[in-house]
């Protein structure tokens, strides 16, 4: 079997996945042995491992990977946007190409986001194929912004429930609360191989959650910059669907890399 | 030893991202002159309501968790580490913010604030059972640890929650 790491939201599909993250099967009520019995209300963080210690340490390092990376990348966003909001004067419109910046890179997709907020804004022409491209990516963005605000406000309030099973044997659960309490349970007999296979994947769940909560204040932080480039009143909100499609495709971006990386790796 | 986790007293709030979201419509198409392009007026992409609802929503959240990580630091006075064993997962319960059934207590840790710290030590027939005590104690080092990223965190977001309601210079 492959490693999976699964997040099961209640009556939710996540938004805003990181790393090796993957929307989990929708929770269902089951007490079946090896069934996850989490209160229905908490997210579930699901790693589950091959048998094999090479492959289920390997599969973990990668999560570990990615996560740096996801971390790394969003450290960096601050710098990104100031490198675009400093760079660019007030009153003229963006070019993605006076930047210098790629093509289809996260910078590109947002400056072409942000010229056609202010076209609007400022009523100047606009192709109406752009309008609807640009239209749709901006209501896209909204809605997903939405849904996970939505969904961190839920994270916030309850502790997590982490699992880690290897090939379908249920190793250990761990309640965690945002302060770090936590109540593990283990299977009885587990050797000290398999405890720190479940004490890696903790640490994997556990730094991601910190994650999606950092995605927001990055999110924030950025549309508060984006803001001085528009000249509605209301420019940091105008700017959240912006700036959360920025950070997400960076995002995105880095898993891209890190799975292809990874990929050659194995290959 | 705390019955429940500190999350339980914790009221539900209004979900209000459950709150209809109607999309907002793009230009309508019957309206648009024949033009490759012209000017357009200030509505579908940024419509007052869609604006509107996007700002209620992240105010709201933006209070909800500000209160929230407040009370999250505030309750960081003390860090309390549970270790449960069971030959049975699959028939352990979980109710009231505890592991029940088939699951057995079989190590606490509680460290507060100024230091104090207060164990409970497992024992097999009056022997210390090392194994579970080791276990138990890299738990305790890494809810430590994990602790102390996470108040990082909550204060960082904390910083950047008021930047986006403050009105620009």
């Amino acid at each position: 079997m492959s490693a999976t790491f699964e997040l099961t939201l209640p009556n939710d599909e996540p938004v805003g996945l990181i790393g090796p993250w993957q929307a989990g099967a929708p929770a269902s009520v089951s007490f079946a042995a090896g069934e996850s019995s989490a209160p229905p209300d908490a997210p579930v963080w699901k790693v589950s491992l091959p048998a094999d210690p090479l492959e289920a340490d390997q599969a973990l390092a990668e999560a570990e990977a990615q996560i740096a990376a996801a971390e790394s990348a969003l450290d960096e966003v601050p710098a990104r946007l100031d490198a675009i909001t400093t760079s660019q004067p007030r009153g003229v419109s963006f070019v993605a190409a006076s930047f210098g910046v790629e093509a289809e890179s996260p910078e590109a997709d947002l400056l072409s986001l942000l010229d056609h907020a202010r076209s609007v804004e400022q009523g100047r022409p606009v192709s109406y194929g752009a309008f609807d491209f640009a239209s749709e990516a901006w209501e896209q963005a909204r809605v997903q912004f939405e849904a996970f605000l939505g969904q961190l406000q839920r994270e916030v309030l309850h502790f997590a429930w982490v699992e880690t099973n290897v090939e379908g044997l249920l190793l250990a659960r761990t309640t965690v609360g945002w302060g770090g309490d936590s109540d593990t349970l283990w299977l009885e007999g587990a050797d000290a191989a398999q405890l720190a296979i479940h004490r890696r994947a903790l640490q994997v769940a556990v730094k991601s959650r910190a994650l999606r909560l950092r995605m927001f204040s990055t999110v924030t932080s950025g549309a508060a910059k984006l803001s001085l480039l528009l000249t509605t009143p209301a420019g940091a909100v105008l700017a959240l669907p912006a700036a959360w499609k920025y950070v997400t495709d960076i995002l995105a971006q880095i898993k891209s890399y890190q799975t292809l990386i990874q990929g050659g790796t194995n290959g | 030893m705390s019955a429940s986790r500190p999350t339980a007293d914790i009221p539900e709030m209004p979900d209000f991202s459950k709150e209809e979201t109607p999309i907002a419509s793009g230009p309508e198409p019957v309206s648009a002159p024949q033009a490759e392009s012209a000017p357009v007026a200030n509505y579908g992409l940024f419509n007052a309501e869609s604006q509107g609802k996007l700002a209620d929503a992240t105010q709201k959240f933006v209070q909800k968790l500000g209160d929230y990580l407040g009370q999250a630091l505030d309750d960081a006075t003390s860090l309390e580490v549970r270790t449960y064993v069971s030959g049975d997962i699959g028939a352990v319960t979980y109710e009231k913010g505890q592991f029940g059934g088939d699951a057995r207590l079989r190590a606490m840790t509680r460290v507060n604030i100024d230091g104090d710290t207060l164990v409970c030590v497992p024992e097999t027939d009056g022997e210390v059972d090392i194994a579970v005590w080791s276990i138990h104690m890299d738990m305790v080092k890494q809810a430590q640890e994990s602790r102390a990223e996470l108040m990082k965190t909550i204060v960082s977001a904390a910083g950047s929650l008021a930047s986006i309601f403050t009105p620009k210079g």
